[in-house]
């Protein structure tokens, strides 16, 4: 079986979180037969000091993941830990809570907690999910290829688009600089066609106007249109070299949008994880000393 | 606004150069390097949306959208507005206006500098997250002291009392330390409102106990402060039992901590306590004991005391009130004997509530009994009924009255007194007329109290006996009644609460008790059918303070210890030991 870093040495460190939240929970139903679960009771302190300890050690991973001297099992190792831990995190924090919630600082950091460790399980699926997304969707071939083999088909379709009218010249021309790949985070997350292109009416009256060219659909149908019009065969002949051109990039732009989408899907959540991380620190550290501050 | 858009000359036709054109029907002409624009033009100077054309008032107005100037005629501006024969320079393209026609149409020539198609490529653009300037330290830093500043700067502001104070307390939706509250004040303190500091003090300190006594004075202690038990108490403070900003919201911390730490095992702290410990109410309280009157006949009145008795009701005790009183008659289901035929009686029609409803009002005789159990000596005479409560009253009200039948010479009985004189002007009574008289009327007024109290009315209730040696009416004796109002008065029971419940599932057996020595009260294993302990899940879940107060009345006043300030450790409910 292949070890990734969810069943390292035969799953050890979700056995260890495991115990750690049952020996919590049960805690906190014993003593909830005591007495009203609250964050200020001894096994309320107690919970928190735990759940602190927890993310003090968890945040601590960004820097052991950084060290130099880090060997890349112990990485895995470091990454399970963190994984599991960063689970039962979240159950502390919440029997800690008492499940007393409100508009204040306290919750505002159970808040973030809870999306940190929500951030944190979506890295987990894209770690898991993605990669086999990935090969699927360009197989071996890498991006690079895939962009090279874009540029080629540019090329190709403007070398072809050179013996024909000044109007299917200016129309690949304009295909191709009105086609978009990657952009914003939004747009490359989203990972949709976003290429325009502007229909200006050939051989006939009316209006230019900008479509979207998604899946080069409005450039082949504007080819296949011209086709029809023109009776000369050599120029019927390259148009259809241009459609089977347009098809060909259509498909490579495709596979390399949903690169990039995946890709960025693949990373996103931590930018969304480290930030939120930071930010729940800051309130933990506000919820810690607004409690012994007004006692 | 209609844009006619001539790109590259394809020729002359009759002397004059043909363009292949467009006509765009649009509000604004949008030009810039996105794919977005009406005129996209690929050079990497120009903004994605750069400059816009419009028509208004009647003018062709150019608007550039960027900082940079934009060349019309050569001369850089930020707006223009455009004739005929203006040029406009964007990067390597020139945009010429041609045209501006009568009806409005505007004509443009779009020339690029450099007309070469094989040159195009995509727009550049972000491929990765890394490109497009996405960084994750800038966000974490913004995010960790936006909330600092937001949740401890501001409310620290407002902590100390910097002239910020009042606007931060008083703003809605302004940070101040409001945000470090728990929960809501509880309903008893809302009118304190947002002042913190009106509680808390000294930062990192407790509540101080002045700032509880500001506004409840003549907090009453819990043992009597005379006591050496008050020692028990030093050290102690208002927050080591009350909380506040709890959820529930709650003043008291009913957790079985408070009370039971020190109720839990009482003989560790005095070990000759007649109290026993108590744990919780479903499991490890005593059962009840009553607190029983018994009448002690000293020698002339009698006085009564309290006397507890068997805990747990077994045996079973009874009580002597000197009544004698079956409720099973009085309930008799097809109905007692009144004045007005025979009347079915409830628990409600002698046992009312008082005006608070929480406890019952004394049974009273002139109320609840006098209706059926008449009072009077001459049963055809309502006016004869005697006063109630008092002999001498009794003695005194029939001697009135024989003595008045005397006077107006109607004689009840066979013997009569001598009739007056006639012409008696002369209404003096002679003395031995007066004699006479008196021995009737003592006489008669013996005869119609042995008949009250020995045959007919007083005995039916009460215990009348002779006492020994005396004559006259000094030889009668009525022992005094008192019936048990409080029989647990150390608890709150409060019958409103308890009103959609019939009298009879607690006071078992009320309406079956032939004598008034039943003890008809409910013990602790009736409570627990309902009443589970603190912690309970299918009962009502119930604490100490449910029944009991900690602040007992009359035990002196809640001494305030000398007020602690400055940063204290962290402790942990001190009153835990």
């Amino acid at each position: 079986m292949h070890q990734s870093f969810l069943n390292i040495q035969r799953y050890r460190y979700a056995l260890y979180a495991g115990l750690l939240a049952a020996a919590c929970t049960v805690s906190y139903v014993v003593d909830s037969w005591r007495e009203r679960p609250a964050g200020d009771t001894v096994l309320g302190y107690t919970l928190g000091g735990i759940a602190a300890a927890l993310i003090l050690f968890l945040m601590s991973y960004g820097i052991r993941r950084r060290s130099f001297h880090a060997r890349a099992g112990a990485t895995k190792r470091w990454l399970s830990m963190h994984v599991y831990l960063g689970v039962t995190v979240l159950l502390v924090a919440t029997l800690h809570s008492g499940l007393q919630f409100g508009w204040n600082v306290h919750t505002l950091a159970y808040g973030l907690l809870c999306m940190v460790v929500l951030s944190g399980c979506w890295g987990v699926y894209a770690y898991i999910r993605y990669p086999t997304l990935i090969a699927r969707e360009r197989g071996a071939v890498s991006r690079e290829e895939l962009l090279r083999r874009l540029a080629e088909t540019d090329a190709r379709a403007l070398a072809v688009a050179a013996g024909l009218d000044l109007e299917v010249r200016e129309l690949i021309a304009d295909a191709i600089r009105r086609t978009r790949l990657g952009g914003s985070v939004w747009a490359q997350l989203r990972g949709r066609d976003e290429s325009m292109l502007l229909l200006v009416p050939i051989r006939a009256p009316g209006y230019s106007q900008l479509v979207s060219n998604r899946g080069q659909q409005a450039l082949i149908a504007q080819l296949a249109q011209y086709q029809t019009t023109t009776r000369d065969t050599g120029a019927q002949h390259r148009v259809h070299q241009l459609l089977q051109i347009s098809g060909d990039k259509a498909v490579v732009l495709r596979r390399l949008q949903r690169d990039i989408q995946i890709q960025g899907l693949m990373q996103f959540w931590l930018y969304l994880h480290v930030p939120l991380s930071f930010g729940m620190l800051a309130a933990l550290a506000v919820h810690i000393l607004s409690v012994f501050y007004y006692r | 606004m209609r844009v006619v858009l001539r790109t590259g000359r394809v020729g002359r036709v009759a002397g004059r150069p043909r363009y292949r054109q467009a006509v765009l029907n649009v509000a604004t002409l949008t030009i810039g390097r996105g794919a977005d624009q009406l005129i996209q033009i690929p050079d990497a100077r120009l903004a994605l949306a750069h400059a816009t054309i419009e028509q208004r008032d009647g003018g062709l107005h150019l608007r550039v959208l960027v900082e940079e100037l934009v060349a019309v005629n050569e001369r850089p501006q930020t707006k223009a507005v455009l004739r005929r024969g203006h040029v406009i320079s964007l990067g390597h393209a020139r945009l010429t206006v041609e045209d501006i026609r009568e009806d409005g149409v505007v004509v443009l020539r779009f020339d690029l500098q450099t007309d070469d198609v094989a040159a195009e490529t995509p727009a550049a653009a972000a491929k990765t997250l890394q490109e497009t300037g996405l960084r994750a330290a800038p966000a974490s830093w913004t995010l960790a002291v936006g909330v600092l500043v937001l949740t401890l700067l501001l409310p620290l502001l407002t902590s100390w009392n910097t002239p910020l104070r009042p606007s931060l307390r008083d703003g809605a939706l302004v940070p101040s330390d409001a945000l470090w509250q728990p929960g809501p004040l509880h309903a008893a303190h809302r009118s304190i409102g947002g002042n913190c500091n009106a509680c808390h003090g000294a930062a990192f300190g407790r509540v101080a106990d002045g700032a509880c006594t500001t506004c409840h004075p003549a907090t009453q202690h819990h043992v009597p402060v005379q006591s050496p038990a008050r020692a028990q108490f030093a050290g102690m403070h208002c927050a080591d039992c009350h909380v506040e900003h709890a959820k529930p919201s709650r003043l008291v911390d009913t957790g079985s901590r408070s009370c039971v730490a020190c109720h839990g095992d009482l003989r560790k702290l005095d070990p000759n306590t007649p109290l026993q410990n108590v744990t919780d109410f479903g499991t490890g309280h005593p059962d009840f004991s009553l607190a029983l009157l018994e009448p002690e006949r000293g020698g002339g009145d009698t006085v009564w005391r309290t006397r507890m008795s068997p805990a747990g009701f077994r045996p079973r005790p009874e009580e002597h009130s000197n009544l004698k009183f079956s409720h099973q008659v009085h309930m008799d289901e097809h109905g007692i004997k009144s004045p007005t035929g025979d009347q079915k009686l409830g628990c409600a029609d002698c046992h009312q509530t008082d005006a608070s409803g929480r406890s019952m009002a004394p049974i009273r005789m002139e109320q609840h009994c006098s209706r059926c159990h008449s009072l009077q000596f001459d049963e055809n005479d309502s006016s004869t009924a005697v006063p109630h409560g008092d002999l001498k009253l009794m003695f005194t009200a029939l001697e009135e009255h024989f003595s008045r039948m005397f006077l107006r010479q109607i004689t009840p009985g066979a013997e009569q007194p001598d009739r007056r004189r006639p012409g008696g002007e002369q209404a003096v009574m002679t003395r031995d007329e007066q004699r006479r008289a008196l021995e009737w009327t003592t006489r008669q007024s013996l005869q119609a109290a042995r008949e009250l109290l020995e045959k007919r009315v007083c005995v039916e209730c009460h215990t009348v006996s002779r006492v020994p040696g005396a004559a006259g009416f000094e030889q009668w004796r009525i022992e005094a009644v008192k019936v048990t109002s409080s029989w647990m008065p150390r608890a709150q029971f409060d019958h409103a609460a308890h009103r959609s419940s019939d009298c009879i599932t607690c006071h078992k057996g009320a309406d079956q008790s032939r004598s008034s020595g039943d003890v008809l009260m409910p013990d602790i294993k009736q409570c627990r059918g309902c009443h589970g302990g603190s912690g309970e899940g299918t009962r009502l879940a119930s604490d100490c303070t449910m029944c009991h107060r900690l602040h007992l009345p009359g035990r002196g006043d809640f001494e305030v210890p000398p007020q602690h300030s400055g940063p204290a450790g962290i402790t942990f409910m001190a009153g835990v030991p």
